[in-house]
């Protein structure tokens, strides 16, 4: 059964224009001129490596006069740098999200029993890394739900 | 939802989707109207979006409004027929939805038979939104589930963090 809006939290940041649903329980924990991070904190209020989080990161901009191949290649090449991380590689997804290219590689990693769910994004002159890990397999898909959810929002 | 496309107020600081080949015109700064693509009678279907703030602070006013919503609209509104209301909440900011849904057949006035979602956003003592969504009686069945998913779709985006620095 797909999660209602009920189960979800949204979240904007300016920095990078994302607009994301994310699983209840997620919090807003850092923001900078380029990235955000949302991550289930423990009783501490602290994130520990093994907690679900998320970094949302502009890692580039794109000239002005980049057309659609070019962001579409810039995705696939960032992807490609994440399938090379060390670790199991268990898949990957080139997809249009709110009609933007994306692609998502997910993995774990041999010495931390860590799952990755990495995806690369192009909104306009953006070129954004969406880095989420888990201990949990289970939070894959709920992984897989939030980059769905994205909405592109340049304001 | 394929076949949809996202939108996005820069004026109400709301992001939706919307059916692909929806219009959106800014009405006002507070005002956002959504008309759909026309049918074979070229009537169009219309949600109205305004922002604005609640006339009370706290979340006891918003039960008490929504109490006395149906009331108001049936002793006000000529041919109004109450087809239901539902509650639900939206991922942004925990905002609260009251949503009528409703026909209005009037058989001494002007409009032919209408039916109608009616909805408030309660996102906070400082924020509402009040959605007003119209379509033909006849197309009530393609349409009402639509303007249930526009409104579903309802994101709140935060002030811009310059005006938010300057509510602190």
């Amino acid at each position: 059964m797909s999660a209602t809006t009920q189960d979800l939290v949204h979240f904007f940041s300016y920095r990078t224009g994302v607009s994301i649903e994310l699983p209840v329980g997620f919090e807003s924990v850092t923001e900078d001129e380029s990235s955000v991070t949302y991550a289930v904190l423990d009783e501490d209020g602290a994130a520990g490596p093994r907690d679900p989080q998320m970094h949302l990161q502009v890692v580039g901009e794109f000239e002005e006069d980049a057309t659609d191949a070019d962001r579409t290649a810039a995705v696939r090449a960032l992807a490609d740098g994440f399938a090379g991380v060390d670790g199991e590689l268990l898949g990957r997804a080139d997809r249009l999200v709110d009609e933007e290219p994306t692609a998502t590689v997910t993995l774990r990693r041999p010495d931390a029993d860590l799952l990755l769910h990495l995806t690369a994004a192009a909104h306009g002159s953006r070129l954004l890394s969406i880095v989420a890990s888990t201990s949990e397999e289970a939070m894959l898909s709920s992984y897989d739900d939030a980059v769905a959810s994205i909405r592109f929002i340049d304001l | 939802m394929s076949g949809w496309t996202s939108l996005t107020s820069a004026d109400l600081l709301v992001s939706l989707r919307v059916p692909i080949g929806w219009d959106a015109l800014a009405v006002d700064e507070s005002t956002l109207q959504l008309q759909g693509g026309a049918e074979a009678d070229d009537y169009r279907p219309t949600v109205t979006l305004e922002a604005g703030r609640p006339e009370e602070s706290g979340r006891d006013w918003f039960e008490a409004f929504t109490s006395s919503v149906v009331p108001e609209l049936a002793a006000e509104v000529p041919g109004f027929d109450l087809i239901g209301t539902s509650r639900s909440t939206l991922s942004s900011r925990n905002a609260q939805v009251f949503a009528v849904h409703a026909r209005r057949d009037d058989p001494a006035g002007p409009l032919p038979p209408t039916s109608q979602v009616q909805a408030w956003v309660w996102a906070g003592s400082h924020r509402m939104l009040a959605i007003s969504a119209s379509t033909t009686t006849e197309r009530e069945a393609v349409d009402l589930p639509v303007f249930d998913e526009i409104i579903a779709s309802i994101r709140l985006l935060p002030p811009r963090p310059s005006e938010a620095s300057e509510l602190s």
